[in-house]
């Protein structure tokens, strides 16, 4: 004896529509008498209803910064967005607010570890132009360390923000390869920050890159013109950071 | 053939937003799924084709998402040499905070679905379309589409239901719904 899943009838799709509401009067009043004749039938339409139940009850809003980004598209073309300045700047005030009160709970002073939360938080603001003079490099800068453009690698900015951690500005860039492989690039403004519980991977050409483990993300940081630059993805591989920050 | 117009797409971006994450399981991704949606949808003009609004913009996220996941696909793993044999432990795959989340549980299940169930019940069950736009949307049939909403729903309950209701219903199902052959 071979056993197989009964197929696709009319039962399933009236089942289907009356759980979501959008069966016929006529198939509504006929279902319903059958279920309540037949348990397997009611156990069927009480699955299907949790279902429908649950996704309807999902209340998620899109963060204001995608909200704003996403105005910001609807009014210039993909290829011509500008960095927001005033609108952009009260949402990355309302950003340093949250990561000022989450971060201060545990340090009075900027750390790699609140540098490596905030690459891997969501962008606030639009993504920077392509600096009008050097299509190789962003137009934003932070204490005159400049993020690179990728572009020709494959990886596309997708959003930014700036926060102030422990006194020291941090100004981050988003990019995404195609297949959302998402890395936050981060560069803190002033002194370099000291690098606790890293190993060293690789030093070439008087640049030292650590590896710093953090639970569920790839960590990546180094020092350029004395800043502290941290690469950090949820997805990418260590492997694709080094690539990345060595191109930078 | 009416034109998209641009003005009216912010509306739907909370819901668009919602769709992303249960198609990419991820908030973060979810966030440059739409946003790359839109800029290819606002990258120039766009015109509807007796479609609804919403349907369109869920046929772009789709497409959007399957080219992106194509892409990732065909592009070769950057390989560090000095990287690999530091045998760098990778605990990416034990920690999504946002798990944590009542919400973020469920739209993570239905990541987990199989594309065709999956995008059924995204455009039904999350975006809200009728069974034709969906239909209309995905490219197939709206028996099919009833077909896949049955199927996605049915598997999607079980995966939340606590493991013991899960196997008492399988047992259910098993006895009222295989036929001999």
């Amino acid at each position: 004896m071979i056993l197989r899943p009964r197929k696709h009838d009319r039962s399933t799709a009236a089942i289907t529509r009356l759980a979501d509401g959008s069966a016929s009067e006529r198939e509504r009043a006929a279902l319903e008498a059958a279920v309540a004749r037949s348990p397997q039938l009611a156990a069927e339409l009480a699955e299907q209803r949790q279902a429908v139940t649950a996704l309807a009850a999902l209340d998620l809003q899109a963060p204001p910064g995608l909200h704003a980004r996403i105005r910001e598209l609807e009014r210039k073309p993909a290829s011509r967005r500008p960095r927001t300045t005033r609108r952009a700047a009260v949402i990355a005030l309302a950003v340093l607010v949250l990561v000022l009160v989450s971060l201060s709970r545990s340090s009075g002073h900027a750390s790699v570890r609140g540098v490596i939360a905030i690459a891997l938080a969501s962008a606030s603001q639009p993504p920077p132009a392509v600096s009008p003079r050097d299509h190789a490099l962003l137009d934003v800068a932070i204490d005159r360390a400049t993020f690179p453009n990728w572009d020709y690698r494959g990886w596309r900015t997708t959003g930014s923000r700036l926060d102030t951690l422990g006194g020291q500005s941090v100004e981050t860039v988003y990019y995404t390869a195609r297949g959302w492989e998402r890395v936050g690039y981060s560069i803190v403004g002033g002194s370099a920050l000291p690098v606790k519980g890293a190993k060293l991977v690789l030093a070439r050409h008087g640049v030292s890159y650590w590896v710093i483990s953090d639970a569920g993300a790839s960590v990546l940081t180094w020092r350029r013109d004395g800043h502290t630059c941290v690469l950090a993805s949820h997805r990418a591989p260590v492997s694709a950071l080094l690539a990345l920050a060595q191109a930078d | 053939m009416a034109r998209l117009d641009p003005d009216s797409l912010a509306a739907h971006t909370d819901r668009l937003y919602r769709a992303a994450w249960a198609l990419c399981g991820s908030p973060l991704d979810a966030e440059d799924l739409v946003q790359e949606t839109f800029a290819r949808v606002l990258g120039r003009p766009r015109f509807l084709s007796g479609q609804d609004e919403l349907a369109y913009l869920m046929q772009a996220l789709r497409n959007t998402f399957l080219s992106g996941r194509r892409a990732a696909a065909r592009r070769p793993a950057v390989v560090a040499a000095r990287v690999e044999e530091l045998s760098l432990s990778d605990g990416r795959a034990s920690t999504q905070p946002e798990e944590a989340l009542a919400a973020g549980e469920l739209l993570a299940a239905v990541a987990q679905l199989d594309d065709d169930f999956r995008f059924a019940l995204v455009a039904v069950d999350i975006l809200g379309l009728s069974y034709a736009e969906a239909a209309r949307a995905l490219g197939t049939r709206e028996a099919t589409i009833t077909t896949r909403l049955y199927r996605a729903r049915q598997r999607l309950a079980r995966q939340l239901a606590p493991p013991q209701s899960a196997a008492s219903r399988e047992g259910t199902a098993r006895s009222g719904r295989l036929i001999d052959e």
